[in-house]
C-alpha cells in the first residue's frame, strides 16, 4: 500500500516532481510512465526512503518516508535504474552482505537464493566479482537484491531494459507471483507495450506533476487513441513536437 | 610539452573528481552548497595558494630549530625532516588519489574520445593537490638559499628529488598493488597475503632509511658525511660536491622509474577491468551474520583484494617500526615504552579513515536502498578502521611481554586505544544532524586542518588517559588510565545513540 499526497521535491529552484498525488493499493502494478526528466526516478527514490521529499507526504504501508526512512526501507524493494553496487565483492558475498544487513535468517536466506538463483540462471556467477558481470547478468543481481527480503512493496525503475526475451518474460511471471501475494508495485519504463502488459493502473507524469491516470483501456477511451504510445505523446504534448522534430532531421540528414 | 588543451582535459577531471567526492558527502545539503563547494573547489589556482599558505606555518614550525641556531649538524638534522614530509604526503596521497580516480570512475567518459589522453595529464591533475605540499619544505629552503645560497639550491633540489620519489614509489604501489579483479577463490588468498607481505616489505625498505637515520643521528659528523641515501642525503647539503653527486644517481635511478610506472598506472586507469573465469558451476555459501559484522567484514575484504588502500594502514605502523625495532636492540620493551607505542600506534591509526571510508565510494547509492542505520555504519566503521591498529598492538605486547611478562597487563590498550581514536574521527565526521549514511569528503591533504583538529582531540583523550600510567605507580596508574579509557569510550559510544 502507497500513498503520495502532494509530493513535491525541489532541487535548488528546480521543481523535479511538484504535487504529485496517487495511490497504489494491495496486490496492484502502478506504471509511472512519462518523458525523460519527467520525476520518474525522483518520486521512486523518494518512496524508497532514499531521497527526502521538499514536501508533501508520502507513505508506503502507512509510515511516513520522511520520519521512518528505515522502517520504509525494510518494507521496500527497490531495483535501481543503473546498478551500482560493490564491484568487488562477488555475487554471493554481496547478496550474504544484504541478507545480514537486512536481518533474514540464515535458514530462509538460503532457501530464497536457492530458488531466485536458479529462476535468473546465476549458479555460475555466485562466485565471480560483480565487477565483471555483464550489464544484464549485474540488473539480475540487483533483481534479486531487492527482493530477497520478500518486500512488501517492490519499486522497479526501468529494471528490464538489460534483460534478455527469456529472462525479461521470468521476471513478469515473478513479479505476478507476487502481485498474486498482495505486494504492491511501482514500475516505470519507456517501452510502453511491456507498460501495457504489466500494470493494472498507469500514472502519466510531466514536468514532475500527474497529468492523468486510469487503467490503459480507460486512458485509450479517454484520447480516443488506440495504442498506448499514441496516448501517451498526445497527453505529454510530445506529438506535434515530434513531428517537427522528425521534419527537421529528415531535412538535415 | 604540456599544452594549453591538456590542462584543460586536466581541469575538467579535477572538476569531475571534485564533484563526485562531494555528491557523496552527506553533509553537503541541496544543490546550492554542492554548486558552492565544486566552484570553490575548481578555482584550482586560488586552492592552490591557499593550500600553500596553510601548510606554511607548520613548514616554519618544521625549521625553527635552524633559525635558532644556525649550526651544520642542526640544518643537516632539519633538512632531513622537512625532506621527509612532503615525501611521506606524496608517497601517501598519489596511491589514496590513484584509487580515488579509479573507483569514482573519472576516466571512464574520456576513453570513448577521439583525444590523446596520456600519462603527462594524470600527473598534472595528482600534482593539483600535490604542489602545495612544497609548502612544508620552503621556509627552511628560502632561509638556506639566502645565507648559504649553494648549499641551499641543493636543499631545494633534494626537496623536489624526494617528492618525486614518494610520488613514483606512490605509482608503484598503486600498480602493483592496487585491485585486480581475479576470478575469486582460495587462491586469492594465498595472492593476497603475498601482496600485503610484499607491500609491508616494499614499504619497510624505505623506512629502513628513517631507522638508517635515528642510528646515525647519534653520530651526527658521519651523518654529515656519509649521507649517501634519500632522505638523509638531503641533510648532508654541506658536501656539496659529493651532495650533488648523490643527487645526480638518485635522480639516475627514479626518473626513468617513474617514466615506467606512470605509464603502467595510466594504462591500469584506462583498462578495462578483466577477469580470468573458471567456468564450472561452483557451490557457493550462504552466511546471515549480524549487519555490523558483515559490514566489517566487507570493508576488511574489499581493503585486502586492493591491497594498495592498506598504505594507509601501514604508515602508522611504519611510523613507530624504527623505534620499536632500535628499542628492542638496546636492552628489550619496558612496559612504559610498548603502551607508548600502542598510543602512537591507535593515534596515527587514524590515517586509514580515506581508505576506510572510500570502501564505500561506489556503492553508497546501494546501501543506502538497505535499512541501515547511521549508528549501525559508522559502528561498523569505528571497528574496520581500528582492526588492524589492533592486531598489531596485539603483536607489539606479545613482543614486550617476552621481555617483560608485566607487559602481559597492557592487553586492553591494545583494544581501548585504537577504538577510541577511531571513535573520535568517525563520530566527528558523521556528526551532521540527520539519519542519512554517506561518505563524507575528506582528505588529509585537503583537510589538512581538519586533520590536525582530530589529532588534537585524539591527543586530548589519549593525554588523560596516559597521564596516570605515567605519573602514577603501574600498580594505580594502569587501572585508573583503563577506567578513563573506558569512560572515554563509553561516552562516545553513547554520543552516537
Ligand atoms: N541530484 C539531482 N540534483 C539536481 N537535479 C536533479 C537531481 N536528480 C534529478 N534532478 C532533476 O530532476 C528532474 C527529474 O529527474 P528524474 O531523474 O526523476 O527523471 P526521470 O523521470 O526518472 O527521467 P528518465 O526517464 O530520464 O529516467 C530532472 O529535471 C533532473 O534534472
Ligand atoms: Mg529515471
Amino acid at each position: 500500500m502507497i500513498s503520495v499526497k502532494n509530493l513535491t521535491k525541489y532541487y535548488g529552484e528546480k521543481a523535479a516532481v511538484k504535487d504529485l498525488s496517487f495511490e497504489v493499493k494491495e496486490g496492484e502494478i502502478y506504471g509511472l510512465l512519462g518523458p525523460n526528466g519527467s520525476g520518474k526516478t525522483t518520486t521512486m527514490r523518494i518512496l524508497s526512503g532514499i531521497i527526502e521529499p521538499s514536501s508533501g507526504r508520502a507513505e508506503v504501508q502507512g509510515l511516513n518516508v520522511k520520519e521512518h526512512p528505515v522502517e520504509v526501507k525494510k518494507k521496500v524493494g527497490f531495483i535501481p535504474e543503473n546498478p551500482k553496487t560493490f564491484e568487488s565483492l562477488t555475487t554471493i558475498e554481496l547478496f550474504n552482505l544484504i541478507g545480514s544487513i537486512r536481518g533474514i535468517e540464515e535458514k530462509k536466506l538460503r532457501k530464497k537464493l536457492n530458488r531466485l538463483v536458479k529462476a535468473f540462471e546465476l549458479e555460475e556467477y555466485m562466485n565471480q566479482y560483480v565487477g565483471s558481470l555483464s550489464f544484464g547478468t549485474k540488473q539480475k543481481v540487483s533483481i534479486i537484491s531487492a527482493i530477497l527480503h520478500d518486500p512488501e512493496v517492490i519499486i522497479i525503475d526501468e529494471a528490464m531494459n538489460g534483460l534478455d526475451p527469456k529472462m525479461a518474460k521470468i521476471f513478469r511471471e515473478i513479479l505476478f507471483n507476487l502481485k498474486n501475494k498482495g505486494k504492491s508495485m511501482i514500475f516505470s519504463t519507456h517501452v510502453l507495450p511491456l507498460a501495457e502488459m504489466v500494470c493494472d493502473r498507469v500514472g502519466m507524469i510531466a514536468g514532475g506533476q500527474l497529468i492523468t491516470e486510469g487503467t490503459v483501456e480507460d486512458l485509450k477511451e479517454k484520447s480516443h487513441e488506440k495504442d498506448l504510445e499514441d496516448v501517451f505523446l498526445k497527453l505529454t504534448k510530445s506529438e506535434t513536437e515530434v513531428s517537427r522534430v522528425v521534419n527537421a532531421l529528415r531535412g538535415s540528414m | 610539452m604540456i599544452q594549453k588543451k591538456d590542462l584543460k582535459i586536466v581541469m575538467v577531471l579535477y572538476r569531475e573528481l571534485q564533484y563526485r567526492a562531494a555528491e557523496k558527502d552527506p553533509s553537503i545539503e541541496g544543490e546550492e552548497e554542492l554548486k558552492k563547494k565544486i566552484k570553490e573547489a575548481s578555482n584550482v589556482k586560488k586552492k592552490m595558494l591557499k593550500q600553500s599558505l596553510l601548510f606554511l606555518p607548520f613548514g616554519l614550525m618544521l625549521s625553527t630549530p635552524m633559525f635558532a641556531a644556525d649550526e651544520e649538524g642542526i640544518i643537516a638534522a632539519v633538512m632531513t625532516s622537512v625532506a621527509v614530509v612532503p615525501f611521506v604526503f606524496a608517497l601517501y596521497n598519489t596511491v589514496a588519489q590513484c584509487a580515488q580516480l579509479d573507483s569514482l570512475g573519472v576516466f571512464e567518459p574520456l576513453k570513448s574520445l577521439p583525444i590523446d589522453v596520456r600519462s603527462k595529464q594524470l600527473s598534472l591533475l595528482l600534482s593539483i593537490d600535490l604542489i602545495p605540499l612544497f609548502s612544508f619544505a620552503l621556509p627552511a629552503v628560502i632561509y638556506l638559499l639566502i645565507f648559504h645560497p649553494l648549499n641551499g639550491i641543493l636543499a631545494a633540489l633534494w626537496v623536489l628529488t624526494g617528492f618525486l620519489i614518494g610520488h613514483t614509489l606512490g605509482f608503484v604501489v598503486y600498480s602493483e598493488f592496487g585491485f585486480k579483479l581475479g576470478s575469486g577463490g582460495s587462491s586469492d588468498l594465498l595472492k593476497t597475503v603475498l601482496k600485503v607481505a610484499g607491500l609491508i616489505a616494499f614499504m619497510g625498505l624505505f623506512f629502513a632509511w628513517n631507522f638508517l637515520q635515528d642510528v646515525l643521528i647519534a653520530r651526527a659528523d658521519m651523518l654529515l658525511r656519509y649521507s649517501v641515501v634519500y632522505p638523509l642525503s638531503a641533510g648532508a647539503i654541506f658536501d656539496p660536491v659529493q651532495n650533488f653527486i648523490t643527487l645526480i644517481l638518485h635522480l639516475a635511478l627514479i626518473i626513468p622509474l617513474y617514466l615506467y610506472v606512470v605509464n603502467r598506472v595510466w594504462k591500469r586507469l584506462l583498462k578495462k577491468k578483466e577477469v580470468s573465469i573458471r567456468k564450472k558451476k561452483s557451490q557457493y555459501h550462504v552466511s546471515s551474520k549480524s549487519a555490523v559484522r558483515s559490514l566489517l567484514m566487507k570493508d576488511l575484504k574489499m581493503l585486502f583484494r586492493r591491497t594498495s588502500s592498506l598504505v594507509g594502514f601501514l604508515i602508522p605502523i611504519l611510523i613507530i617500526l624504527p623505534q620499536v625495532v632500535m628499542s628492542v636492540q638496546d636492552d628489550g620493551l619496558t612496559l612504559l615504552q610498548t603502551s607508548a607505542f600502542i598510543f602512537l600506534l591507535a593515534a596515527f591509526g587514524i590515517m586509514a579513515l580515506e581508505s576506510i571510508l572510500s570502501v564505500d565510494s561506489n556503492s553508497i547509492d546501494f546501501l543506502k536502498t538497505l535499512p541501515l542505520k547511521k549508528k549501525t555504519y559508522v559502528e561498523s566503521k569505528v571497528l574496520s578502521l581500528s582492526i588492524i591498529p589492533i592486531a598489531v598492538s596485539l603483536v607489539l605486547v606479545g613482543l614486550g611481554t617476552y621481555f617483560d611478562p608485566i607487559t602481559l597487563i597492557t592487553i586492553p590498550y591494545a583494544f581501548l586505544l585504537p577504538l577510541i581514536s577511531s571513535s573520535i574521527v568517525l563520530s566527528y565526521l558523521f556528526s551532521y544532524e540527520d539519519e542519512k549514511i554517506g561518505i563524507p569528503d575528506f582528505s588529509f591533504v585537503n583537510d589538512f586542518l581538519k586533520f590536525i583538529l582530530l589529532m588534537i582531540l585524539v591527543g586530548i583523550a589519549f593525554g588523560a588517559i596516559a597521564l596516570p600510567l605515567f605519573t602514577l605507580p603501574i600498580l594505580y596508574g594502569v587501572p585508573l588510565s583503563y577506567l578513563i579509557a573506558c569512560l572515554v569510550l563509553f561516552y562516545l559510544y553513547l554520543r552516537r545513540n
